[in-house]
């Protein structure tokens, strides 16, 4: 059972970004563009490592309208919109982020210990024996002078290391002073006070726009490229006078001593405690201290090629909603793995692929793995797609709220809407705005992960005919179109190239196109887009070898739900 | 078969929708909310007074000597509670397991979905959290008091 759902998990359906490839038909124009695109669809190979940061499942992707391309979150640009506690959500404003180090300036803290949010505890009295009520409670929310931070995870408290604070509030301005006191930030503000002059003489550095700020460093880029041209290089480092360190740190001998006798782990830090407090970075636990917590940011994410923006938040910290939001859920359609047996070596197993179609217009889909083919061979695994062409309804949102049966059409019958009447082989169901469709595995070889690429174009009807997009790629994959009657519409296909700058949609479409005979009938235009997809099935099993399952379940495993005893429900309420 | 016999000490509160089987014995001031399970199945059970015990809770004793909860427990919602000894102001996070002979100490904390091992004896103030859920840390004695 539980082999079954690590399968289940192990299973994903991934889409590849194709931002790294640099397709060769960038420079292409004219008659020679057919068969050179018809070549220039790379070969898709699952095993080549770039797979593991190429691809990514659909929630992570960005559709971009205009280029009408997949965008990866490698291929976005972004532009912080406001920095933000995540804890207090207060936004912090862009002046002061640098001067609070990129952290929370309020009374907000990460436990040393578990990285976790510590919260301000009023230490309370405990309350007097006698049962008198009123004058209790009014005392035990009013005395905690002594105030210190605790944490609700590993139950750790600041009085450990003897933290506390007077006041609830601005806990933040209570540690300044001690602060301020370590050693290592005396060194830096005499460091600064040290340069201070040498930098003002310097060209003042050229006015950038703030959502360049975030890049550290960004400024003396600028200043060497802007203005450092024109002052005389010796003359900085003549003035430089020679720097002598103020702080004298010690040699802590009695580290080493202790160090060599620890009995217990336990009493060590950890990589990740250590690494969260930078400044001294200690190796015993005590002394660890609390950190402020780091800000985080709202950023715009904009298509890298036509700059047009994908995602827009809202500017509240709050807010969780956004005001432009073009993912790749409302644009594409969605593949899940809704049924897939355990694989065995040499079994022919069918798994059931579910397509789901966010548009409110119908699409048709094309699948291949590889440019033509409908089938393949390899060493890993024997795939045949049984329903390489069909079509998927639209989306219609009366459907959330219905909660009777709304069969499109079920196993096999021919759909009434879909506009071609073909018989219905391999696909599983028809339903809603989804169709599953059969594909026939025969794994060949006893392997940890069995994935394969899969081919995925798709084809909707746009009924308005003003723009004439084709979103200015070279159009591509019309081998694998071409070789299907399809009945309805002839797409043009459109290539999944980057889009240069020089290419624009509008002169796209004067080129000749391959497949065109529909050039003539252009008033419903159509979008169509491929893209590939990975999809990883689990470990495939040699029957042979498996061994018969164990009587009784591990109690250490705790993905198990509890273990119910008996079912005879008995209910014995009586007192 | 054990014997059903089931002794309810005063200011104890148990709900109707409870499952309780065996030789149960629940102290005073404690709260069995619905839907809780209290299985003696071998041996008896024996809750101290002032425990808060949630809903959907398992606490169940397979073994034929009585199991013996303290006072001042919490055992929140969906865990599963299965030891030999459990002591005084534990708290038993949610979905959180007990398992086999274990014993707790007292002031204890089982954070959320973890779990001790079989046979183990989990010394006072103990905490076990974390991911890994075998990291465990002591708190000071004292701490926060029972505030929730």
């Amino acid at each position: 059972m539980s082999q079954q759902i690590d399968a289940r998990q192990r299973s994903y359906v991934h889409y590849y970004c194709p931002c790294p490839d640099v397709s060769k038909s960038n420079n292409n124009t004219g008659e020679d563009e057919e068969e050179d695109i018809v070549e220039s669809i790379p070969d898709f190979d699952v095993n080549s490592p770039r797979i593991h940061f190429s691809t990514f499942p659909i929630s992570k992707l960005y559709f971009c309208d205009d280029c009408h391309q997949i965008r990866c979150p490698r291929c976005v640009q972004e532009e912080i919109v406001c920095y933000y506690c995540p804890n207090c959500l207060f936004e912090v404003p862009t002046a002061s982020v640098k001067s609070e180090r990129n952290r929370c300036a309020r009374n907000c803290f990460q436990c040393p210990i578990c990285q976790n949010t510590l919260t301000v505890v009023a230490s309370t009295e405990p309350p007097p024996p006698q049962p008198s009520a009123s004058s209790n409670s009014s005392t035990s929310t009013t005395s905690g002078a002594p105030y210190y931070l605790s944490c609700g995870v590993c139950r750790w408290d600041s009085q450990e290391i003897g933290m506390t604070f007077e006041k609830a509030t601005g806990l933040a301005l209570q540690l300044q002073k001690t602060e301020d006191e370590r050693p290592d930030v005396k060194e830096f503000d005499h460091l600064k006070d040290h340069f201070e002059k040498h930098l003002r003489l310097s060209a003042p550095s050229t006015t950038l726009p703030s959502s360049l700020l975030s890049i550290p460093g960004i400024s003396s880029f600028s200043n060497r490229y802007g203005g450092g041209g024109f002052t005389h290089p010796q003359q900085k480092s003549d003035d430089v006078a020679k720097y002598n360190n103020t702080i004298k740190i010690e040699n802590d001998d009695n580290l080493v001593h202790d160090l060599v006798q620890l009995k217990d782990v336990n009493q060590i830090t950890t990589l990740t405690q250590r690494m969260n407090q930078l400044s001294d970075q200690p190796y015993k636990v005590e002394r660890l201290q609390p950190q402020r917590i780091h800000l985080r940011t709202k950023r715009v994410k904009r298509c890298r090629s036509c700059r047009h923006i994908l995602i827009k938040p809202e500017q509240k910290a709050q807010a969780t909603r956004f005001k432009i939001k073009l993912v790749a859920l409302n644009h594409i359609p969605k593949l899940t793995i809704t049924s897939l047996p355990k694989l065995f070596l040499n079994q022919s197993t069918e798994i059931i692929l579910k397509f789901s179609n966010p548009l409110y217009e119908e699409i048709i889909v094309d699948l291949a793995l590889k440019k033509d083919e409908t089938t393949e061979t390899t060493e890993y695994a024997k795939i045949k797609l049984l329903a390489p062409h069909f079509n998927i309804t639209p989306y219609n949102e009366v459907w959330e709220y219905d909660e009777q049966d709304f069969n499109i059409s079920s196993k096999g019958r021919p759909s009434s809407t879909a506009s071609a009447p073909k018989p219905d082989i391999g696909i599983y169901e028809r339903r809603g705005n989804y169709t599953s469709v059969k594909i026939e595995i025969t794994p060949l070889a006893e392997v940890d992960e069995l994935k394969f690429p899969l081919l995925v174009t798709y084809a909707n009807k746009v009924n308005d005919n003003n723009d004439n997009e084709t979103s200015g790629d070279a159009p591509a994959n019309d081998s694998s179109t071409a070789a299907e009657t399809v009945s309805s519409d002839k797409p043009n296909t459109d290539a999944d190239k980057p889009n240069t700058d020089a290419d624009k949609p509008d002169t796209d479409v004067n080129k000749p196109k391959t497949d065109d005979t529909d050039k003539g009938e252009s008033t419903p235009t159509t979008k169509s887009l491929f893209f590939w997809t990975v999809i990883g099935l689990g470990p495939v099993v040699n029957p042979a070898t498996v061994k018969p399952p164990a009587p009784t379940r591990s109690p250490l495993t705790n993905n198990n739900s509890n273990v119910a005893p008996t079912r005879t429900n008995i209910n014995s309420g009586k007192a | 078969m054990p014997k059903e016999c089931f002794a309810i000490g005063k200011r104890a509160v148990v709900c109707q929708d409870t499952e309780m089987k065996g030789e149960i014995d629940i102290g005073s001031g404690t709260v069995l909310h619905p839907q809780c399970k209290i299985l003696a199945e071998s041996g008896p059970i024996i809750i101290g007074s002032n425990n808060i015990i949630e809903e959907n809770v398992t606490i169940i004793n397979k073994q034929p000597t009585p199991l013996i909860i303290g006072d001042e427990n919490v055992f929140e919602v969906g865990c599963y509670v299965e030891g030999s000894k459990i002591g005084n102001k534990n708290i038993i996070e949610a979905k959180a397991r007990v398992l086999g002979n274990t014993s707790l100490g007292d002031n204890c904390v089982i954070g959320a979905v973890c779990s001790t091992k079989k046979d183990e004896a989990i010394p006072n103030n103990t905490v076990i959290y974390g991911d890994h859920h075998n990291r465990r840390t002591q708190t000071a004695s004292g701490g926060v008091s029972f505030n929730k």
